[in-house]
């Protein structure tokens, strides 16, 4: 039956000696770890596993035999499948057990964690009539994702859609919004044909308004986001102060998807997190016909904090249903998530559990700024970066100051686990799922806090793969505002009034302002050289002034937020850049009308963001190496 | 006993000391306060420039920005423009929402606005002063002292923009300050609006701003400075730098030359450069930086010898040093750079703001604080110093001022203009150069029926080569020879000779109105029937 007999000279010897009397460990290796252990509050085992200096494998081997118990290598021996139940797929998960074998009426359970919880669970299960054997961490979940991945994937991608399909971009637009959609174009026609100067007029005027409430809230938020209280919320006395043993576990997901060539970046960058790392729980989410980078990741022997999730294919296969599928593994009491190119600041992780710590209970999500490492490489990642700058460190602060829906950003999110799966995490129809899951917090009211600790990704260096992430993030935007209007009201409800007109100024107004700048623009330059001309009746005085207004007074602001973006973040040779936003804007709306056009033809579709292309990623894995 | 804190907890009004009422109460008389204080200050101020107005003082820049305003609001078309286009345009803006104040559609709302600048700034001032924690019988001292400054009642009463640019000037010199405290990007952002607010409210503020460039380093940060000097003057600047910008492209949407707000005869950016007068400042020092700027320098030491309290301790400890030096520093260049250009007639032009900063710095608390009696001394020597240089280089309006305030009644000025707005009051189409008749327009008390040099049908007359409207006012070429009149410009001959088509009925003061044919025929069909009536 077992793969291994006990043996009894060893049983109830310290895990170290046993480890030691095998040749897997050194001295010094264990006097480390014994410090660690004692450090980060964690058993030695962690400590050893995390440290990388037993394999999984060999430390649950040895733990068998100080227990006296069998170790059982699921590789060879797979359990019987008849015995594996659906319902009890969670506890599964969390106890790190399964049944293996039933045996002259004894169930055998497997286990990398035998103790007192999984005795109970058993007694619950079997009643007396069980045993416990021990087997390695990995094996137990490799086996759970072999033989419960169609229903983890179908759950992953479905638990929003069935338990409140009125947060799921499942249903891109709602019969009522087509009804009301309807309603507006036939009286805009209507209109146009009746009395078309009126009509047009009052659409001019319309967007003019529009235009000058968005700009309005963006100054507004420029003007709360540079405040100092948002640079300094967590100092670095805060974080040399936190006791490791004090730390809860974390889980971080890491969605990949043919990225082989950024994997090693991606592992040297969390190993440098300033954090006990038998606490750390690394899920690399890769999708199972990805064999190129799972098998780059498995080449790389990655110590036991990395654990491959395998994620079974779907459709839609997007980003989120993918962090979902993974989401079932995390252990970890916060999770956070980031893409395979993300270099996280150290400290990040301490500082948003102390974060976590002074915030208010309701506070669910902390969101990191993100920033580029690869900002000098060409224009478009300086526009890139200064962007971000003002995304990140002006407007999110002003948006968390004024109480209004944060969009998430794509990464360096970080929830507290238990919130995350009461909203039933992500969802896997939306393109922007980060955003959508930000602005669904909030009306459930839960608050999201930015924390001045920065992720460094890759920015895009080439202008067709720009644009290719772009229209999937408008798309998204689009996504998202769809499906929290579908019921106004209850939206204003709410978010009150703040959070409501933020809400449509901040997601609608990006996306809105990207769709109409083209029109308005070329509107203005032909009637500037003459080629348009009878405009006047169209535009009286007023409106002229106000279209003025915003095409002068407003983009010149928006060209100072880029600057004040990236004088607040240090990034001083980048000012200059800014002068060129008009450009960068002129991309965005290129990628606005490719994601107006996927959301009608192929709403579910993700464009993937080919990472790795920058020069700076050689040097990236150079260092890596090193 | 965790009864009572309950309760505490609960109920507190139930509960609450009477000390604690009497501090409520107490708050609630200083928040009633300072707006009582703003409205005394207020209407001292006016009271003050009503008796200067009763001597027949009148500034002409008061009276300009009055009939800009009533002509705009009046015009058919495109009339509000004309300010946003081509002038600092915040008193502009000011004196058009006192138009809206039932009442307060008066030539006097100029002084209103002077006066109630001025009485902000000093609430403000003393506010600031007491947070500084400077002793009440100081504030009032302080406080007293900068009110009677002859530059102070000068900006507070003149109508003129001087106020709004003093308060501005006191607006940098905190902004300034502020940033060299606390170098947030805060900061950064109020210095770049109060340098884009300070343009579009007063000209002068161009000659600051720029001579505040070379002065950055002693208020921005140093290691932003080290790293990257353009970065801090980007971020500062930019808000100016846009402004002029959009003013351009405004100028050229609307008039089609994007220099149009430099072209204008009356154009405030080009200051003294329009006049042919003798001026004795220009004279002796324009063209000439370093003279200009090294007497601009004794000057300011004359009329504000607080300043040097800036070189003494304990202002010399704190970071609030560089600020003071920029701030003494800044007008001295521009007054020099202003000089060299030839946009000053007088010393005075730039100097006058400098009170504001000077107030900025006072708010530190640190002039007085080891030598109160010092700073008083000095604030009087001031005055006298002040006195001295504006009687010797008199600023724009400024001897008309000293003489009223003297007692001294003047001749009432723009009588002939007077009496024209008058004798057009009811008349409707009538042709005139808004820029030569603006106290017509004053006096009028509104444009309505009046074409304007701006107006589709003014342009239309003066190209098509005949006039088409009712009537057509010109003045006579020798009345304002800095002014010339566009009407004139056009039908040079139009005072002299007259023009085709229309009657001169009008002749006095330097001014001709001339009625079309068809109305010169109404005038008299209208006068035979009242001789009719009359004789009936």
């Amino acid at each position: 039956m077992s793969t291994l007999a006990p043996q009894p000279n060893l049983r109830g010897k310290p895990i170290g000696e046993i480890l030691l009397t095998q040749h897997k460990l050194t001295a010094g290796q264990l006097n480390e770890a014994l410090a660690l252990s004692k450090q980060w509050g964690t058993p030695l085992g962690s400590v050893l596993q995390s440290q990388g200096f037993v394999r999984s494998f060999d430390f649950h081997r040895a733990l068998a035999l100080q227990l006296g118990k069998d170790f059982v290598d699921l590789t060879r021996e797979p359990p019987q499948e008849d015995l594996l139940r659906v319902e009890d797929m969670a506890e599964y998960r969390r106890l790190v057990v399964m049944p293996w074998r039933k045996e002259n009426g004894v169930v055998w359970l497997v286990t990398s964690r035998p103790g007192p919880e999984v005795d109970e669970f058993g007694a619950r299960r079997y009643g007396d009539r069980f045993d416990v054997a021990v087997t390695s961490k990995f094996d137990v979940l490799w086996m759970l994702q072999k033989h419960f991945g169609a229903e983890m994937s179908r759950a992953a991608l479905s638990s929003l859609a069935d338990a409140a399909p009125e947060y799921s971009a499942r249903t891109v637009i709602t019969p009522p919004q087509v009804i009301g959609l309807g309603v507006i174009v036939s009286l805009v026609f209507a209109g146009l044909f009746l009395a078309p100067t009126p009509t047009i007029i009052v659409i001019n005027t319309v967007v003019a308004m529009f235009y000058l409430l968005t700009f309005g809230l963006r100054a507004l938020l420029s003007w709360y986001g540079a405040a100092r209280a948002s640079e300094y919320k967590i100092t670095a006395s805060e974080v040399r102060s936190l006791n490791d043993a004090d730390l809860p576990h974390y889980s971080v997901l890491v969605p990949m998807y043919k990225e082989p060539e950024v994997l090693p970046i991606l592992a040297s960058a969390l190993r440098k997190l300033n954090y006990p790392r038998s606490k750390l729980d690394i899920k690399l989410l890769l999708e199972e016909g990805d064999t190129e980078t799972i098998e780059a990741a498995k080449k790389l022997q990655l110590e036991s904090i990395f654990e491959i999730v395998r994620v079974p294919p779907s459709h839609p296969q997007t980003k989120p249903k993918a962090c979902n599928y993974g989401l079932h593994f995390a252990q970890g009491e916060y999770i956070t998530i980031f893409d395979a190119e993300d270099k996280p600041e150290p400290d990040q992780l301490k500082k948003v559990v102390i974060a976590f710590r002074k915030a208010p209970s309701n506070v669910a999500c902390m969101q990191c700024r993100l920033n580029y490492y690869n900002r000098d490489e060409n224009w478009l990642t300086r526009m890139f970066t200064l962007e971000y700058s003002t995304w990140f460190d002006l407007l999110l602060p002003g948006l968390e100051a004024l109480k209004i829906p944060i969009p998430l950003g794509g990464t360096s999110n970080h929830f507290k686990t238990d919130t995350l799966r009461g909203l039933l995490a992500w969802d896997p129809y939306n393109m922007t799922e980060d955003a959508d899951l930000g602005v669904r917090m909030t009306q459930k009211g839960l608050t999201v806090q930015v924390v001045n600790a920065t992720t460094y990704e890759e920015a895009n260096t080439r202008i067709g793969n720009w644009i290719r992430q772009r229209s999937r993030w408008i798309k998204g935007y689009l996504q998202t505002y769809l499906v929290h209007m579908r019921t106004p009201a209850k939206l204003y409800r709410s978010l009150g009034h703040v959070g409501f007109w933020g809400f449509q100024f901040f997601i609608g107004g990006t996306v809105i302002c990207c769709l109409l700048n083209p029109i308005l623009w070329l509107l203005f330059g032909g009637w500037a050289v003459g080629l348009v001309g009878g405009l006047d009746v169209y535009f009286p005085p007023w409106v002229v002034s106000f279209s003025l207004f915003n095409l002068l007074f407003g983009n010149a602001a928006m060209i100072y937020f880029f600057m004040l973006g990236a004088y607040k973040r240090g990034y001083y040779e980048l000012l200059w850049h800014a002068l060129t936003a008009p450009a960068y804007w002129a991309l965005m709306s290129i990628a606005g009308y490719k994601g107006l056009w996927q959301l009608i033809h192929n709403p579910f579709y993700w464009e993937k963001t080919q990472h790795g292309i920058s020069r700076q990623t050689a040097v990236e894995l150079a260092e890596a190496a090193q | 006993m965790s009864e009572g804190r309950t309760m505490i907890a609960t109920a507190p009004h139930a509960v609450q000391s009477p000390s604690a009422r009497k501090r409520r109460a107490l708050a609630r008389r200083v928040t009633l306060g300072w707006p009582l204080y703003f409205a005394a200050w207020t209407a001292a101020f006016l009271s003050l420039s009503l008796w200067l107005l009763s001597r027949n003082y009148v500034n002409d820049g008061a009276l300009w920005g009055w009939s800009t305003v009533i002509a705009s609001l009046d015009a058919p078309q495109g009339g509000f423009n004309r300010f946003v286009l081509l002038y600092p345009q915040v008193q502009y803006y000011l004196l058009t929402l006192l138009s809206l104040v039932p009442g307060l559609k008066t030539p006097q709302a100029p002084y209103l606005i002077s006066a109630a600048a001025a009485a902000g700034l000093l609430t403000h001032f003393t506010w600031r002063l007491r947070r500084a924690s400077v002793s009440w019988p100081m504030v009032a001292a302080i406080v007293l002292l900068t009110a009677a400054n002859p530059v102070f009642l000068w900006g507070a009463t003149n109508g003129g923009g001087e106020m709004l640019g003093i308060t501005l000037y006191y607006m940098l010199g905190l902004s300034m300050i502020v940033l060299r405290y606390s170098h947030s990007l805060h900061s950064h952002i109020v210095l770049g609006a109060v340098l884009l607010l300070f343009f579009i409210t007063d000209a002068r503020s161009l000659y600051l701003s720029l001579t505040l460039l070379p002065l950055l380093p002693l208020v921005v940060q140093r290691h932003i400075m080290n790293i990257n000097p353009v970065a801090p003057i980007l971020v500062l600047y930019s808000p100016l730098v846009f402004m002029i910008g959009i003013w351009f492209a405004l100028n050229w949407i609307y008039t089609g030359d994007s220099l149009a707000f430099l072209k204008d005869p009356a154009s405030p950016f080009l200051g003294a450069r329009v006049s042919n007068d003798y001026l004795p400042w220009r004279a002796e020092y324009g063209n000439n930086f370093l003279s200009a700027t090294a007497i601009s320098a004794a000057l300011l030491a004359i009329c504000y010898p607080v300043l040097l309290l800036v070189q003494m301790r304990p202002m010399r400890k704190t970071r609030a040093y560089a600020a003071g030096l920029a701030l003494a520093g800044m007008p001295v260049f521009a007054s020099g750079l202003a000089t060299w250009a030839e946009f000053t007639q007088s010393p005075a032009d730039i100097l006058v703001l400098v009170i504001g900063g000077v107030m900025a710095l006072q708010t530190t608390g640190l002039l007085m604080r080891d030598r109160p009696a010092m700073l008083l001394a000095l604030m009087l020597a001031g005055m006298i110093g002040s006195l001295a240089l504006f009687q010797k280089y008199p600023g724009v309006g400024m001897a008309g001022w000293f003489d009223a305030f003297a007692g001294r009644t003047a001749e009432a000025p723009h009588q002939p203009d007077l009496e024209l707005g008058l004798w057009l009051r009811d008349l409707d189409g009538v042709m005139i150069d808004e820029n030569t008749a603006y106290a017509v327009i004053a006096a009028r008390g509104g444009a309505k029926g009046l074409v304007l040099t701006f107006s589709d049908r003014f342009k239309e007359s003066v190209n098509g080569g005949q006039p088409s409207t009712n009537w057509i006012a010109v003045p006579s070429l020798g009345r304002d020879p800095r002014q010339v009149d566009l009407i004139l410009r056009y039908f040079p001959k139009a005072y002299t000779h007259g023009l085709t088509g229309y009657t001169l009925i009008y002749d006095r003061g330097g001014w001709r109105v001339y009625a079309s044919e068809e109305q010169w025929r109404r005038l008299h069909e209208k006068r035979g029937q009242e001789e009719g009536a009359d004789a009936t």
